[in-house]
């Protein structure tokens, strides 16, 4: 919680393009961060799901 | 009384709108993530639904697959059994096709020799047997370095038809001359190839 509040005060001593930089690489950061963890190895198991499923049908 | 004024710091401290301004974007992104996200699971489950399905589709398609053949199977092996015996005649014939010709006959045999010929060299006797796979040949020459240049030559032309000569016999033979010729018997040499 010190740590928070010593960055928003931090931040709150930034101009304005600062902050604006500062957002944009906390946003860019967190996207790669959530992709990494959970979107893509989510959608590397649904196509192997659908590539099973093909296969299943093309064999039957 | 003293007071001190820090005219240096030209920042605003803007405090709760601030606060809001790094959290708010922040919590926005947050949240288009989590949909994606969510999204995502809705589609992973769906796909694990499909698969799971096409697969129970298949070990049904297998099952009856194979109580068919298993139905069926009494019947097959009836057949096979009471089919053996022609199948077994039927292999005892051609297996004496080998032996006794070719069922395309011996034409490019002939025509191979017909093709293959050595000044001084004439043949007396052509035999092919074992269904192509031995070839003999007998003749006469004149001399023996003729009958060496005809099987050299032989056996590349041969060498198509997979027959290789491979024992060459050759015998001098004295030829009696003409009643009344002046000249004396003529040399020869007889030989066999195989």
């Amino acid at each position: 919680m010190k740590f928070l509040n010593e960055t928003l005060a931090k931040f709150a001593q930034l101009s304005m393009r600062e902050r604006l930089l500062v957002l944009l690489v906390a946003a860019l950061v967190l996207y790669f961060a959530f992709d990494a963890a959970l979107l893509t190895p989510q959608a590397k198991r649904t196509k192997q799901l659908q590539q099973a499923a093909q296969a299943h049908r093309v064999e039957k | 009384m003293t007071q001190h004024i820090n005219l240096l710091s030209k920042k605003k401290n803007l405090g709760a709108p601030a606060t809001q301004l790094l959290l708010a974007p922040l919590a926005a992104v947050l949240l288009v993530l989590l949909a994606l996200w969510a999204k995502g699971q809705m589609d992973e489950t769906q796909a694990l639904k499909d698969e799971q399905s096409a697969q129970q589709a298949l070990q049904l398609a297998k099952d009856q697959l194979a109580a068919s053949a298993k139905a069926s199977g009494g019947d097959l092996s009836k057949e096979i059994e009471a089919l053996k015996p022609r199948a077994q005649a039927a292999q005892a014939v051609t297996s004496k096709f080998d032996t006794l010709g070719r069922q395309q006959g011996y034409s490019d045999y002939l025509s191979a020799l017909a093709s293959v010929s050595e000044s001084g060299v004439w043949l007396s006797k052509v035999d092919v047997s074992q269904g192509g796979k031995s070839v003999s040949l007998a003749g006469r020459a004149l001399d023996k370095a003729a009958v060496l240049r005809y099987v050299k030559k032989l056996n590349d032309r041969f060498a198509s038809l997979d027959v290789r000569f491979s024992t060459l016999d050759i015998t001098p033979e004295a030829v009696p001359a003409k009643a009344g010729g002046a000249a004396g018997p003529l040399a020869v040499v007889a030989f066999k190839l195989n």
